[in-house]
């Protein structure tokens, strides 16, 4: 789990004495090399986080589009020194991005997690109108509030999800990382989220696991 | 002489006081009166600031207990349905639409209102909810409580309020859309009326926040800002000082100066030549503020540089030519003067909100005094920045060389997307909708506690590194449990996302106090950026265990 350049260098105070895209392509190379320490450590699966990614975006239409550019080219260059059979996670824990969906699939990350709980019916018409290339996991529950999911609900919701995303490109997660919970609430609700995806995998007809610990 | 003023200024109090006594209160530990004692308290700390620093003008009504734009919809009665039959106090009422409820067992706990990001800052605010036949009233008495306790100081001040289209263009129609701008006339009749009773208690001057001039509008706001403005200046009294930020106005410059208002102010910082537009274009009866001390960051100013940019603007405008933050200093931490263990041959270079202050405060004497008079000043923030460009500290050449010998395959991955997932699957062994978490798992009291002995060096380092394994250890093992297909090592060592990153790279610092809000009592506290970036070692992989996870 690393947080991206992008988001680094959004939530710190930058310095003015150099381009910002030139301080997000520093901080590129240090992630590339963690990347790097991380894969010969023999993790299999890199997360780079980039939540701030939207929040950088000019407040003027004119100053998007070289933003972008740079923003993309960083998270690219953070990532694009790993191995084809690294896995490469980013989560982006914000729906209104209709709007830049092409750069957020320039990005090339191999998963994207979203957080989806609030205007889920936004975020998927998004992906109506955008085919997004690679897999996807839309957040199935709402980690904000203290209440456990059902099983019921999750399923549905990701009958939903695989009528837009084909199965073979979607994951099954929360809408964001559990640290502000509890393991009283994380764990039944994560149980009910993996009982929700058999239930899911069988309705679908696809095959299980084979070793998937009960 | 030439006005000095701040657009607002950090209201977390220093040490996070605010912090601590709001989340006292809503831990049901702090009673309403001492909440209230507390937030009198930051206020007057803010308004001693500004004047011990000498500033023209203290500005009051920036201070909210959880977020201006909440308490401009207070102001107005903009309170949703769901909100409106719950009984107890006002601060009880607003506390139940930030967060759901105002203290434990609040039998009235509802949806809170929707958090969402402050113009393209990291400041959240509370989206206030519009009926399509939304009526406004009026309830002036918290912000004008403050303003008598200010009178007391027997120093000039200015108010500040939340303009009548950016307050509509944050908020949003509760249910079925419709266009916010048709509830603009019932709204202007409220705003009128709260112009009349600031008027009344002694506000001469009202700083009107409009940061939306800096964005693209589309023509109907354009239009809207003439017919808002013409109803407000009908009011005698207080003369307006619209104040636009954070963007540049281009296009709606001319805007800004057709509105029959008594001043203007400009981000000059961030506005590129608006502010010499804006000066070109200035009637001969109103006042050019000038935002010149950046809000958004934390270096020192360079005077001089200013000093001759704002040099020909004194020649023309004189005592109309006004000196302010760029934006309200809510955005930069309080005072350096609380870090202790800053490098020296960096801290010349820094300016937190109390440093902004007397770097207004120089300007305005070089500027009606001479540059002589504040020789000394000047001098010292001359040498801190020479000084900073000449630093190695912020120039790494390996870093600089690294990157010019970059190609363009460095960003992409060696196959495509649809080639690299079989082998990813195969190699991870995953069939179809995985299963997953996004990275952190529940931070305990333990694992916060541990993480405060480590850094109060009262847990040895060891000791630390083995309680974290033992965490992750669990971590892992419960996942194992709950039959997760992608594990993840849980993050117990994680303070925050960036801070931790910050504290472990070289060319950035981490401060011991620079907090700022973020939303409510949340502070985050931004590292800074330097000097070249890079990585002395391995930062996450020691403690991330082997295979499968991330």
């Amino acid at each position: 789990m690393l947080t991206g350049p992008v988001t680094l260098q959004q939530w710190s105070f930058v310095r003015d004495d150099l381009p910002r895209a030139e301080v997000a392509r520093q901080l590129a190379l240090c992630l590339r090399d963690e990347v790097a320490d991380l894969e010969a450590a023999g993790i299999a699966v890199i997360q780079i986080d980039e939540p701030a990614l939207r929040e950088g975006l000019p407040l003027r239409e004119a100053d998007r589009p070289a933003y972008l550019e740079w923003a993309v080219q960083a998270f690219r260059l953070a990532a694009g020194g790993a191995a084809d059979e690294t896995q490469i996670h980013t989560h982006m824990c914000y729906s209104e991005f209709n709007d830049i969906i092409e750069h957020i699939a320039a990005l090339d990350a191999d998963v994207i997690t979203i957080e989806t709980s609030r205007s889920r019916m936004e975020l998927l018409a998004a992906f109506e109108a955008f085919e997004y290339p690679n897999e996807i996991g839309p957040g199935v529950y709402d980690i904000h509030s203290p209440r456990v999911p059902t099983v019921e609900e999750m399923v549905e919701l990701l009958l939903a999800a695989a009528a837009r995303i084909p199965p073979q490109r979607l994951w099954v997660n929360p809408d964001c990382g559990l640290k502000t919970r509890s393991w009283e609430e994380v764990e039944p609700a994560l149980a009910n989220m993996v009982a929700a995806a058999r239930i899911v995998r069988e309705k679908l007809g696809l095959v299980r696991p084979a070793a998937a610990p009960a | 002489m030439v006005t000095t003023h701040v657009l607002g200024y950090p209201r977390i109090g220093a040490r996070r006081a605010l912090k601590f006594a709001l989340e006292a209160y809503w831990r049901g530990e702090l009673d309403e009166a001492a909440l209230l004692e507390q937030g009198r308290q930051v206020c007057a700390a803010q308004w001693a600031a500004q004047a011990e620093a000498g500033l023209g003008r203290i500005t009051v009504g920036d201070f909210a207990f959880y977020d201006h734009v909440l308490d401009t919809a207070l102001l107005f009665g903009v309170v949703p349905e769901r909100f409106a039959a719950g009984s107890g106090s006002a601060l009880e009422r607003a506390f139940r639409m930030a967060r759901g409820r105002a203290r434990p067992g609040d039998p009235w706990e509802t949806q809170a209102c929707e958090l969402t990001k402050w113009f393209d800052t990291n400041y959240h605010y509370l989206v206030p909810e519009l009926e399509v036949d939304q009526r406004f009233t009026v309830d002036a008495e918290p912000w004008l409580t403050r303003w008598r306790a200010a009178q007391g100081l027997g120093r000039p001040l200015k108010g500040v309020l939340l303009g009548p289209l950016t307050f509509l263009w944050l908020a949003k129609p509760a249910g079925t859309p419709f266009d916010r701008l048709a509830l603009l006339e019932p709204l202007l009749e409220a705003y009128a009326e709260v112009l009349e009773r600031f008027g009344a208690a002694g506000v001469e001057w009202l700083q009107i926040d409009e940061p939306i001039l800096g964005l693209d509008l589309p023509d109907a706001w354009r239009a809207a800002f003439a017919r808002a403005y013409g109803r407000l200046a009908e009011a005698p009294a207080p003369r307006l000082l619209l104040a636009s930020y954070f963007g540049r106005l281009a296009e709606n410059r001319e805007l800004l100066l057709s509105l029959p208002v008594a001043g203007v102010h400009v981000d000059a910082v961030r506005g590129g030549d608006d502010l010499e537009r804006v000066a070109d274009g200035l009637r001969a009866d109103q006042v050019l503020s000038a935002g010149v001390i950046e809000g958004r960051n934390v270096w020192r100013a360079d005077l001089s540089a200013w000093l001759d940019r704002l040099a020909p603007l004194y020649a023309r405008l004189g005592e109309r030519l006004w000196l302010g933050s760029s934006c309200s200093l809510l955005h930069v931490p309080l005072d350096l003067e609380a870090e202790t263990r800053l490098d020296p041959a960096i801290r010349p270079w820094l300016a937190f909100a109390r440093q902004k202050l007397d770097e207004l405060a120089v300007l305005a004497r070089a500027l009606t005094d001479g540059r002589e008079a504040v020789a000394e000043a000047l001098a010292a923030a001359d040498a801190a920045l020479a000084a900073r460009r000449a630093s190695p500290l912020t120039v790494d050449p390996a870093v600089r060389e690294r990157l010019a010998g970059l190609r363009p395959e460095d960003a992409r991955r060696a196959r495509p997307y649809p080639q690299r997932a079989p082998l990813q699957r195969a190699r991870l062994g995953l069939g179809p909708l995985p299963t997953t978490t996004i990275g952190s798992f529940p931070q305990t009291e333990a694992i916060r506690r541990a993480r405060a002995e480590h850094r109060a060096g009262r847990m040895a380092e060891d000791a630390y590194r083995a309680f974290m394994r033992e965490q992750i250890r669990d971590a892992v093992e419960r996942q194992e449990r709950l039959g997760l297909d992608v594990l993840v090592h849980g993050e117990p060592e994680r303070n925050d996302m960036v801070e931790y990153f910050g504290g472990l790279l070289d060319g950035m610092l981490v401060t011991e106090h620079g907090w700022v809000q973020s939303y409510g009592s949340r502070c985050v506290k931004p590292p800074i950026v330097y000097g070249d970036v890079r990585r002395p070692g391995p930062m996450t992989v020691r403690l991330d265990p082997p295979t499968r996870s991330r």
